[in-house]
């Protein structure tokens, strides 16, 4: 059912205190789509990612996945619907071992039953991680955190993962085999909605693309469709 | 080291289980000021080391349990632990009812809220005619507990304290406060119900320490609120988490055992007790900037009383 | 998968089964050693020294650090009088053996006096406490006692939050009493001044302010004394112009004040300034000490009054020494170039209750010291002890006034002494204004 809608984000107004990040955005993914949303610093890219994960409520707007209403829901309901977010900057738990690291990813009591089968599939996906799965977070290099950080949020058989800049701060040639899992994850059925500062990559890969400027969606089509010209326009203003 | 672990536990727990046979008075003495402190140190490595629920406010519960304690014997007739007991009950109470306004805060605020509780409680009971103002109360049970009792009392707080760290973190929502002391957004962001888990924690951390608090003024007798409410309590039990090692379960337990031996050792230095404490915690800071027992665990990965599960 | 890894990891696992297994094994080695350890370790602590210990639990540090400064002066010079004939002659061990004191620090907090008091005694097997200073050392260090059967004499602290722990059986105390004693020494030096006896108070939050200021409408109301209370105030409190302009529109001319030494230098401070001037200012504890009252500045002192329970003036000897009261407030003076301060003769008489009844008992134990206690009846540098079947022995209070000295900037002249005639009076009471 390739038509499904996995995700659907409409009119969506998010505030700090007075401030205001989101405005009126909107998102949609169809079921099995790597969808990317791309945008300068401070669009309010991770604040979309956030409200969807149930980190932040929205003030407006609906959030619905696989046709059940989730705005407003906090993540320990949001898990077993079945969205997780791969945070920012990795945020593995650095004083827990990469098991516990990825049992934490099937915390909520829905998701434990399956638990073991979920960690057989991601030990195959990142051998690595079989390896040192007794070894402290914060003694993986980066881009072994990367992909604990992924197989954590693979824990709870998600149907939408939401990657929040997973190329961060990586050597390229990892970069390239985390993209390479990604596609063999988005294979399986998952969708993913990808946060990306790397344009070219996350375009490349996409089925779909966003672009967000100051807190609002300007732009939405295939990644083919967008120009350079447009991209620019939505990073730099002119 | 860790192979022999619960051959060792055995040992130590069977050790302080027999301390009456052979040890001095003095070991008791010692060792009962080292059940009493290890159970609060470890209430507050609960709340500060897991749940990031740094409270400078362990005395709120501390007075108000060894002042139920007193009125309640003193005034009621109730049965000596009896009243312990229940103490630690209010203690429950009255955390549920500071919860209530605190909760929301976070970090600092939350910090300076529970000291601010407690610094109300202090107010109010200096000026409560019903427990003699500041002048304090004795708790004279008609039959007093021997030395004895008391230590077992407080042996009984201290390996319970100690235990039900142990539980709850190996227990199912304990992999979460685990995960809350690492990364409290992410780990809710993995489904941890981060409100109730701290509730929880807050709850049993006023009750364990409320009921040891109980024990402590029976042993003490004489309970006066400027002492009993006062921040001087939670600095003691900063002190002994820190340097043992905040967030693991072994810091309180070497932690405790370096306070109590040392605050034995400088009582004869009476002019420069406080300096060398500070200095003594400086240093060890220093040396080992995540406690001792946190150092040790980075360094080696020694943990005798790790919560790993697999 | 989880049981699979189990053996290899570094964190050792550890399934219920074989906790139980394994903690069965560990506990029945541990109760083993247990059993047999005793017989080890016992005999090493049986040795007994050749001496008599004292306890000396003292506030050496902290906010009543002032109570506790003469010592160790006063200990140890006593203690060297009463060992200079190589002791006291103690039956157990067939000759004179020396007294020997252990001081801790209390560090002025009631719940570290009473660990300190276990350990002397648990530890260090005291013979003997001796402690002084405010219900904050004595109280938890009297329950201490108590409870540990051993024998304790205590002094310099009110009566009754020291009542409030009896009734005791090892415990005797000698000070005296806010309602039998301050009071009347309170009003009978107001009476000395011609006013309208309306008393304005100045009492701060704590237990001493709270009960006096209790006791004083209570009993002061039947001596036609009108009080006017606008309520206790916080410890560092820098506004009183609140409370000063309450007197003075009630013409409050007696000023009736139990506060910390820095409060009633802001109070006081403030009084001048707005132009409350009472006839008559009597202030309790924070008035007590020469230090304190020379911080107030300028001319303000002249003419307080406060209590006095010991003095250079009082006609009392050592038996002990066989000093008089100015004999002893000399050599405090030449050897430490400070002022004589009350606590020095209470501390010292508490040496001289120790030694006599020591001598009587000839013996230590526990038992026979304590009934050596109840039998006191002797006299001492603060006055006669004879402890009644409430185990307490009223001393002698009467008022003083600070004047502008001679040898120091402020002395304190005996200026009432009614129930206790035998007690010169050094000086005149005058009204402030």
């Amino acid at each position: 059912m390739p038509d499904e809608i996995a995700l659907k984000v409409s009119n969506l107004d998010v505030h700090y205190k007075d401030f205001q990040a989101l405005w009126n955005v909107f998102l949609e993914a169809q079921k099995g789509e790597i969808v990317s949303v791309i945008g300068a610093n401070g669009a309010g890219k991770s604040t979309l990612l956030n409200t969807i994960a149930g980190l932040l409520a929205p003030t407006q707007g609906a959030i619905e996945c696989l046709g059940e209403k989730i705005d407003g829901l906090p993540p320990y309901k949001i898990v077993p619907i079945g969205i997780t977010l791969v945070p920012e900057g990795r945020r593995i738990f650095p004083r827990l071992t990469v098991y516990e690291n990825l049992i934490m990813g099937s915390y909520t009591p829905r998701t434990r039953s399956s638990r073991n089968e979920a960690l057989k599939k991601i030990y195959q996906l990142f051998p690595v991680l079989k390896d040192r799965h007794n070894q402290m977070g914060d003694t993986l290099s980066g881009g072994e955190q990367q992909m604990l950080a992924i197989g954590r949020a693979l824990m709870s058989n998600p149907k939408l993962i939401l990657c929040d800049e997973i190329s961060l701060g990586l050597a390229p040639v990892v970069i390239k085999s985390i993209y390479g899992r990604l596609r063999q994850i988005n294979q399986e059925g998952i969708t993913i909605v990808l946060v990306e500062q790397d344009i070219k990559r996350s375009l490349k890969v996409a089925n779909r693309a966003y672009i967000m400027l100051e807190g609002k969606m300007v732009l939405e089509g295939e990644p083919s469709s967008i120009s350079e010209e447009q991209v620019r326009k939505a990073y730099f203003g002119i | 080291m860790v192979k022999y672990k619960w051959p060792i536990l055995g040992v130590l727990f069977v050790g302080f289980a027999t301390v009456p046979v052979w040890g001095s008075e003095y070991v008791l003495l010692f060792c009962l000021l080292y059940c009493l402190y290890l159970a609060m140190s470890q209430m507050w490595n609960l709340l500060a080391g897991y749940t990031s629920l740094l409270s400078l406010g362990q005395q709120a519960f501390i007075g108000f349990s060894g002042y139920a304690v007193a009125v309640l014997t003193n005034y009621y007739g109730v049965y000596i632990w009896l009243s312990v007991l229940i103490g630690g009950f209010f203690s429950v109470l009255l955390a549920l009812f500071m919860s209530l306004f605190i909760f929301r805060m976070r970090g600092i605020y939350f910090a300076i809220g529970t000291w601010i509780f407690a610094e109300m409680l202090l107010l109010w009971f200096s000026n409560w005619k019903y427990v003699k103002y500041g002048t304090g109360l004795f708790i004279k049970p008609p039959h007093p507990p021997s030395m004895t009792t008391i230590y077992y009392a407080s042996l009984i707080m201290g390996a319970g304290a100690t235990a039900a760290i142990y539980i709850i973190l190996r227990s199912k929502i304990g992999l979460g406060l685990m995960a809350m002391r690492d990364d409290e957004d992410v780990s809710e962001a993995m489904g941890v119900e981060i409100f109730r888990s701290k509730l929880f924690c807050f709850m049993v951390g006023s009750f364990i320490t409320g009921l040891t608090a109980g024990v402590l003024y029976v042993f003490q007798i004489f309970i006066q609120p400027y002492k009993a409410f006062a921040i001087d309590w939670t600095v003691i039990l900063v002190f002994i988490v820190i340097i043992g090692g905040i967030g693991t379960i072994e810091g309180p337990i070497v932690g405790t055992f370096i306070y109590v031996l040392l605050s034995q050792w400088l009582a004869e230095y009476a002019h420069i007790s406080l300096l060398l404490l500070g200095i003594i915690a400086i240093t060890i800071i220093l040396l080992a900037p995540t406690g001792i027992m946190g150092t040790l665990h980075q360094k080696t990965g020694f943990a005798i009383l790790s919560p790993r599960r697999l | 998968m989880e049981k699979k890894k189990k053996k290899k990891d570094r964190y050792d696992g550890i399934s219920r089964r074989d906790f139980m297994k394994k903690g069965a094994v560990a506990v029945g080695a541990a109760m083993t050693s247990g059993l047999v350890l005793p017989k080890v370790v016992k005999p090493a602590r049986a040795a007994r020294r050749k001496y008599i210990l004292i306890g000396r639990p003292n506030p050496s540090t902290g906010p009543i650090a002032s109570f506790g400064e003469p010592t160790p002066w006063v200990d140890e010079r006593a203690v060297a009088k009463i060992n200079k004939d190589g002791g006291i002659y103690i039956k157990e061990f067939g000759k004179k053996v020396p007294v020997k004191i252990k001081i801790m620090d209390t560090e002025s907090n009631p719940t570290k006096a009473g660990e300190v008091a276990s350990r002397l005694i648990v530890k260090d097997k005291v013979d003997l406490m001796v402690f002084y200073h405010t219900p904050d050392t004595v109280n938890p260090v009297a329950s201490i006692c108590e409870r540990f059967k051993v024998p304790g004499i205590s002094l310099d602290a009110p009566l009754e939050p020291w009542l409030e722990g009896g009734p005791y059986h090892w415990n005797f105390h000698a000070f005296w009493s806010v309602e039998k004693d301050i009071v009347p020494v309170y009003t009978g030096m107001w009476e000395q001044v011609k006013t309208n006896r309306v008393v304005g108070i100045l009492m701060a939050n704590d237990p001493d302010g709270v009960s006096w200021s209790a006791v004083f409408k209570k009993l002061g109301a039947k001596l036609g004394y009108k009080f006017v209370d606008l309520g206790r105030f916080p410890y560092f409190n820098k506004d009183f112009s609140s409370f000063i302009d309450g007197w003075k529109k009630q013409n409050v001319e007696i000023l009736l004040g139990n506060t910390i030494p820095p409060d009633f230098a802001t109070a006081w401070r403030q009084c001048q300034r707005l132009g409350f001037r009472p006839k008559v200012a009597t202030i309790g504890k924070a008035v007590l000490f020469p230090s304190a009252v020379g911080a107030l500045g300028g001319d303000l002192a002249n003419g307080l009054t406060t209590e006095v329970w010991w003095s250079p003036h009082h006609p009392f000897k050592s038996s002990l020494t066989g000093e008089s009261a100015r004999e002893l407030c000399d050599a405090w003076m030449k050897d430490t170039g400070k002022e004589w301060t009350q606590p020095i003769g209470y501390k010292h008489a508490g040496y001289e209750i120790a030694a006599d009844v020591l001598r009587r008992a000839q013996s230590i134990d526990k038992q026979t010291i304590r009934n050596a206690i109840a039998d006191t009846n002797m006299d001492t540098i603060v006055g006669h002890i004879r402890y009644n079947k409430e185990h307490y022995s009223r001393t002698p209070l009467v008022g003083g006034q600070w004047v502008k000295g001679t040898k120091f900037p402020w002395e304190l002249k005996i200026v009432y002494n009614k129930e206790h005639p035998n007690i010169p009076m050094t000086g005149k009471i005058f009204a402030l204004s």
